[in-house]
């Protein structure tokens, strides 16, 4: 059987290309018994192509249009298994939306309506997860694929019914070789004769907290520098925020560097900062990396960074970043290397368990046998039919609870599929 | 192009919203398309039913048949004009009125009775709302009809009224001469108060008659209401008639009653115009007021039993005045109520 993979692959310059190389890694080695086929579609007739020629999609769908609009068009039309690398869709759809995409209005509208579910499942996420914008393409979908319990607890919080599989994030390859060795070689003579290493690495942008992590480093006792590495994000002045901090040459800002560099830097921290405000749902893979290295965390205690084991990150509280108490997290960190060194060890013993357990491999492999069962099942054509068509006449929830319309799937789904009469 | 009319089917029931089917059809045809009536039974009750029946037609592929694209739709009531198609017009006869503005009326709300009622009312009204904004372009049958449509979910229609055949025949024959019956054709049902006509009956000072023609669930109850007020030798009910007897019923009338409760359209009322015919109707009938202007072309009496005699009556000795009413609401008849060939054209323009 075909399962066609349709992602970002590298070298695009998303991290979910990277992660997608590394799915594609694992599970070749892992083995799954189908002929998997990765492509990187350029256009919406090649997804759809490429989907109807397949016994299975597994669509890869992040935030960014650029990567992922041909993705999120051939998931609405033909169904398959969804990787939903970002919770919120908000700019994706907005980006269908300018494109004049006929699927952005339905997104629209079944977002509003999920998200009064969202409103009373009780469930505290933050602006740009209020709105359901991926409600429509996981009801659509046959699977979805998410990477902590959290997106789990969230689609589930705004009624999605469609089978939802829980896939941690893979190990990160980090570089080797020559190029790493010069990548630690760079960091290092940047870093000699400078005291700890607080580190903010990722994207650069206002959701990371960086004021706040600047104005923290400010205030600590210790003489730290504060290393921010990564992606520019256009629309936050990085140089302005330093400049603003007094901070000086405590701060080392390093951006767009090759995947190497970054390793080096993350290596190099004896802390990193990981925060989210407002938080996506989504997992980092700077966290990932951090962890797999054994560096010690600091994050906000928020959606997916509550799915973590509460002694292999340090938590600071939700919502805006509050720098007294990242003073106090940083402070006691800094100042107790044992501390450090035996969060780092949790964290890393995490990381290795899931390695160890081939997690992602197995999470994958479960959920694409488990989505094909669903596609294949004779009876599943004329239930989703019935479905919809009841969901487009208005059955709400307290209609399906009082077994109104039911009684024809009921008695469908009663039948034995491999039955041979 | 090829058209698919759909239609539900009360089983074993024929009234106006088949002959208004009909009536599509063949002038679609005559105008030389390939047209089908696509129809299911449609049963309204227990409520659970209605759920399936809207589901039925929301699943009903009409893309294309027998691989041979359809090209439109035309819907023309609940829950059919929740049926898909990139191209669906909706002829609106009427919404499922138990759940609109008959839902809380004592004697024919039966809807809310029921222990699902309120959730099933509030999806069709869901549905509507949805399946009625999608369709391409709405029209209803009268203007009571589509104001009914904008207060409920507030969408706005074109009004494009209809004959019906015994109206179009009627309009081909010679109006007869005024005589001492008064015409009631309809379905024998609580909605169209046949029972309001016969109570009249029993005020009438003059030598008219009342005929009522057709048959229906209340024809045990309007026979022995008949009995008890001792009019059996002054009301008839005849039962269903061949059209031709009830040409001649229309022509000869010296009027016609038709006093429904909130009707949509009712082609009674052009049926006794094209039969030059004065009609009398009520202040709460709904869609004859759209046509019978009181004293002109008809009467419009409150919906009382006294009230209707004397109008009854005064037609009776005024034989001149009934004259000029039926023969002013023939020729409103003819200027307002588009013949076939120009229905057929506005619904596909």
């Amino acid at each position: 059987m075909k399962v066609a993979f349709l992602s970002p692959l590298p070298p695009a310059p998303t991290g979910i290309a990277a992660y997608s190389r590394a799915v594609l890694d694992r599970l070749e080695r892992r083995g799954i018994g189908l002929e998997l086929m990765p492509r990187a579609p350029r256009s919406l007739e090649e997804a759809e192509r490429l989907a109807e020629t397949s016994d299975l999609a597994v669509y890869h769908v992040g935030n960014n249009p650029l990567f992922h609009r041909h993705i999120y068009g051939a998931a609405i039309r033909r169904p398959g298994l969804v990787v939903l690398h970002d919770l919120a869709l908000d700019d994706l759809i907005r980006g269908l939306d300018a494109a004049s995409d006929p699927t952005a209005g339905p997104a629209r509208a079944e977002a509003r309506a999920a998200a009064r579910a969202l409103r009373t499942s009780g469930l505290d996420v933050d602006p740009p997860l209020a709105t359901a914008w991926s409600a429509h393409l996981v009801r659509r979908a046959r699977g979805v694929i998410v990477h902590a319990p959290f997106g789990a607890r969230y689609l589930e919080a705004f009624g999605c019914r469609t089978p939802v599989h829980v896939v941690p994030h893979p190990p990160v390859p980090e570089p080797s070789g020559p190029r790493a060795a010069r990548a630690d070689r760079r960091v290092r003579r940047r870093l000699a004769g400078r005291g700890a290493v607080v580190g903010v690495l990722g994207d650069i942008g206002a959701a990371k907290g960086i004021e706040a992590v600047l104005d923290a480093v400010a205030r600590l006792g210790q003489p730290a520098v504060l290393a921010i590495v990564g992606r520019r994000i256009p629309g936050f002045d990085v140089a302005g925020a330093v400049g603003r901090s007094g901070l000086g040459d405590r701060v080392l800002v390093d951006q767009d560097v090759s995947d190497a560099v970054f390793g080096a830097w993350l290596r190099a921290c004896d802390v990193v900062v990981n925060l989210r405000h407002p938080h996506r749902g989504e997992v980092s893979g700077t966290l990932v990396r951090a962890m797999q290295a054994g560096v010690p965390t600091v994050v906000s205690a928020t959606g997916t960074y509550l799915d973590l084991p509460p002694d292999a990150v340090v938590r600071v509280p939700a919502g805006p970043p509050d720098p007294e108490a990242l003073v106090e997290a940083l402070g006691v960190l800094l100042a107790h290397p044992a501390r450090r060194r035996a969060i780092g060890e949790r964290a890393r013993e995490h990381a290795e368990r899931l390695d160890r357990e081939d997690a992602t491999a197995e999470g994958y492999a479960r959920a694409i046998e488990e989505t094909l069962r669903i596609v294949r099942d004779p009876r599943r054509p004329a239930v989703a039919r019935w479905a919809a068509a009841l969901r487009d006449v208005g059955a709400g929830d307290e209609v399906i609870e009082r077994g109104l319309g039911s009684e024809y799937v009921d008695a469908l789904t009663s039948l034995d599929p491999d039955a041979t009469t | 192009m090829r058209i698919a009319v759909c239609h539900p089917q009360t089983p074993f029931t024929r009234g106006g919203a088949e002959m208004h089917m009909e009536g599509l059809v063949a002038a679609l045809r005559a105008d030389g398309h390939d047209v089908d009536v696509v129809t299911m039974p449609f049963k309204w009750y227990p409520p659970s039913e209605i759920v399936h029946q809207m589901a039925s037609w929301r699943s009903v592929d009409l893309s294309e048949a027998n691989g041979q694209r359809i090209d439109m739709v035309i819907a023309l009531k609940f829950p059919a004009y929740l049926v898909a198609h990139e191209r669906k017009v909706v002829w609106l006869i009427h919404q499922h009125r138990t759940a609109y503005e008959l839902w809380d009326h004592p004697e024919y709300g039966d809807l809310r009775l029921h222990e699902d009622g309120d959730a099933v009312r509030d999806m069709i009204h869901r549905a509507d709302r949805a399946g009625l904004a999608e369709a391409k372009r709405i029209f209803t049958n009268s203007a009571n009809v589509r104001d009914r449509l904008r207060r409920s979910v507030g969408l706005s229609a074109d009004v494009l009224y209809h004959r019906s055949p015994l109206c179009e025949a009627l309009l081909e024959v010679e109006p007869g001469p005024h005589g001492d019956h008064v015409l009631l054709p309809s379905r024998l049902e609580p909605l169209k108060r046949q029972s309001l006509a016969i109570d009249a009956m029993r005020h009438v000072r003059s030598g008219a008659r009342l005929v009522l023609v057709g048959k229906g669930p209340g024809e045990d109850a309007l026979r022995r209401r008949v009995a008890e007020a001792g009019l059996e030798d002054r009301v008839e009910l005849a039962g269903p008639v061949p059209d031709e007897e009830l040409i001649e019923l229309y022509r000869t009338a010296l009027a016609v009653f038709y006093g429904p409760y909130d009707e949509d359209y009712g082609y009674v009322t052009i049926e006794a115009m094209a039969a030059s015919r004065p009609l009398v109707t009520c202040t709460d009938s709904g869609g004859p007021l759209e046509l019978v202007h009181d004293g002109e072309d008809g009467r419009v009496v409150a919906p009382e039993p006294k009230a209707i005699a004397g109008a009854i009556d005064a037609l009776h000795q005024g034989r001149d005045a009934a004259a000029r009413m039926g023969a002013a609401g023939r020729s409103l008849v003819e200027a307002r109520v588009p013949p076939w060939p120009e229905v057929a054209r506005r619904l596909l323009s």
